[in-house]
């Protein structure tokens, strides 16, 4: 049996991804201030087997973390993996730094593929695609913008206490789920 | 696409021609309008761009260069920048100007296709028309007279969203001959005049398919470039490794102004490219020639092209960065660590004391 964690990402966010045409000029997601058109839901999807949620992605306000070497605390105990929904500005890797019981740390790679047109440089699956992308003064049909589903693995078998984010201004993350088993999971 | 066309007059392109189909294309998502033209241009003559563009992997750097463009990338050698791109194949590009719609048929007539600099700002298939002002490349094969007198030019554009065929001329000239004023919107890649710049490439043919011998010749090109590269006071490029290590501690002396470090946004676009067609021609040699050390070449070249990311982009949002001052080091060292390790796997694909699975 496998345990799931949602983070809770609200307290963090500080980056706007979507906008409506009504305020296409507050996107943040590039240099040049693309965006992605609003969506009525935030995403809720499951990738093997994982649950992930983002938040509200209306257009109004910040709704993703840029990475900038936030310190997320985590119910303390063994975790495998970290599930994610995100994306590069370019295809991006970088480093999570795992906060551990015992007070060590250690690192684990990750990578996430670009966030313009869609293609996965790393395997990793779908969680939106657009079809138009939003530019500070026009919407601009035939390029989408694409958020991805990646894995971080956390290879040390102690139990955890947090997670910090790399410092890294390409990495947008939407939704973080942190994966154990559920039985022997009391460390 | 090519409707209505009455008279068409498209001279010297071997492989191409306005009435009976597309002109080639090529994009990958690191390349930028540099490498995706020229590309073009070589699939015209029957060549891989990745084959050709893809042996050459350095780093060089012009320190006093202006680097504000897309298609950026420090000469160096008196034959173009295609021949430095492509130092294992005869190709040579030169840049010219024009000034008029009549200068541009010239040169299409004298040289084939043209590769043409523009204001994507007055180009209408480009996402920034009439939005923003950003200097791009576009292969211009053709030209032609409509039913009606009035000229076109076929343009082809391999960068998404992409786009090719026959342009109203009025277009294409008021892209060639702007000002690309400085726009607050792409401070990256606005601010240098366009100037009716045209870039002229020739491409002779080369017979057979890409050999053992001829890779190996590029790789060991590649190891004497980065070992034996120089950044003295008097170097006007800096190359290899001593270059690379100065780039980055010229970063570190800048990171406080967030305007001087733009620059290794823009111009670490040519050198990423670079990195990642060298990766792409590694792994697809690899397996072609079951040569599976060349595996490692590409997983190197790979870690090159996301350690650029990370400096290119560190860069470009420098102003909005808490701890510039830190992170831009740390990002230089993570660069110079992956190119170094790129050179060590040249050094064991040379290596005859290997076997070679």
């Amino acid at each position: 049996m496998t345990a799931h964690q949602v983070l809770a990402l609200e307290p963090f966010l500080n980056n706007q991804a979507a906008t409506t045409p009504e305020n296409l000029g507050d996107g943040r997601l590039n240099v040049w201030r693309n965006s992605l058109p609003a969506q009525s839901a935030p995403l809720e999807i499951v990738v093997d087997g994982v649950p992930l949620r983002s938040a509200r992605l209306d257009g109004r306000g910040p709704d993703n973390v840029l990475c900038a070497g936030q310190r997320i605390e985590v119910p303390g105990r063994r975790w495998d993996w970290l599930y994610v929904i995100g994306c590069g500005e370019r295809r991006v890797r970088d480093t999570v730094t795992w906060h551990f019981r015992d007070g060590t740390v250690d690192r684990d790679h990750f990578a996430l593929s670009d966030l313009w047109e869609g293609r996965s440089d790393f395997g990793e699956e779908l969680a939106l695609r657009t079809d138009v992308i939003h530019y500070p003064f026009h919407v601009q049909e035939r390029i989408g913008i694409t958020l991805w589903c990646q894995r971080v693995p956390v290879t040390s078998r102690k139990p955890l206490s947090a997670v910090s984010l790399p410092r890294n201004p390409a990495v947008h993350l939407f939704a973080m789920t942190l994966v154990g088993h559920q039985t022997g999971s009391a460390a | 696409m090519n409707a209505g066309s009455t008279t068409v007059a498209i001279s010297g392109a071997a492989r191409w021609n306005g009435v009976t189909g597309a002109y080639p294309q090529w994009y990958e998502d690191p390349l930028s309008c540099l490498q995706t033209t020229l590309g073009s241009i070589l699939i015209e003559h029957g060549l891989r761009p990745v084959d050709v563009l893809g042996l050459a992997c350095e780093f060089t750097f012009a320190p006093d260069d202006a680097m504000c463009e897309e298609f950026y990338r420090p000469a160096q050698s008196s034959r173009g920048v295609a021949a430095d791109l492509c130092p294992y194949h005869d190709v040579e590009s030169a840049w010219t100007t024009g000034s008029d719609a009549g200068d541009l048929v010239e040169l299409i007539e004298t040289h084939g296709r043209v590769i043409v600099a523009v204001d994507n700002y007055h180009l209408p298939f480009r996402p920034a028309f009439h939005d923003v002002h950003a200097a791009h490349l576009v292969v211009v094969p053709g030209w032609r007279r409509s039913a009606d007198g009035s000229l076109e030019f076929y343009v082809s554009d391999a960068q998404p969203p992409g786009f090719q065929g026959w342009l109203p001329a009025e277009h294409l000239i008021n892209s060639w001959l702007s000002g690309n004023p400085s726009d607050s919107q792409d401070v990256f890649f606005s601010s240098r005049e366009i100037g009716g710049r045209v870039l002229t490439v020739t491409v002779r043919p080369q017979p057979g398919g890409l050999t053992r011998g001829q890779v190996d010749q590029a790789l060991a090109g590649n190891l004497e470039r980065w070992n034996g590269g120089t950044a003295g006071p008097e170097d006007r490029v800096w190359t290899g490794h001593a270059g690379l290590r100065r780039f980055v501690e010229r970063l570190r002396e800048r990171c406080a102004d967030p305007a001087e470090l733009r620059s290794a946004y823009t111009f670490g676009w040519a050198m990423q490219a670079q990195a990642f067609l060298h990766g792409r021609l590694a792994q697809e040699f690899a397996r072609r020639s079951d040569r599976l050390r060349l595996l490692e070449v590409a997983a190197s070249a790979d870690r090159v092209v996301s350690a650029w990311s990370n400096v290119r982009l560190l860069s470009a949002h420098a102003a909005q960065t808490t701890g510039i001052t830190d992170l831009v080091p740390r990002r230089g060292a993570e660069l110079v660590h992956a190119y170094e390790q790129l050179a060590a796997d040249w050094r064991l694909a040379l290596s005859t004391e290997w076997t070679d699975r």
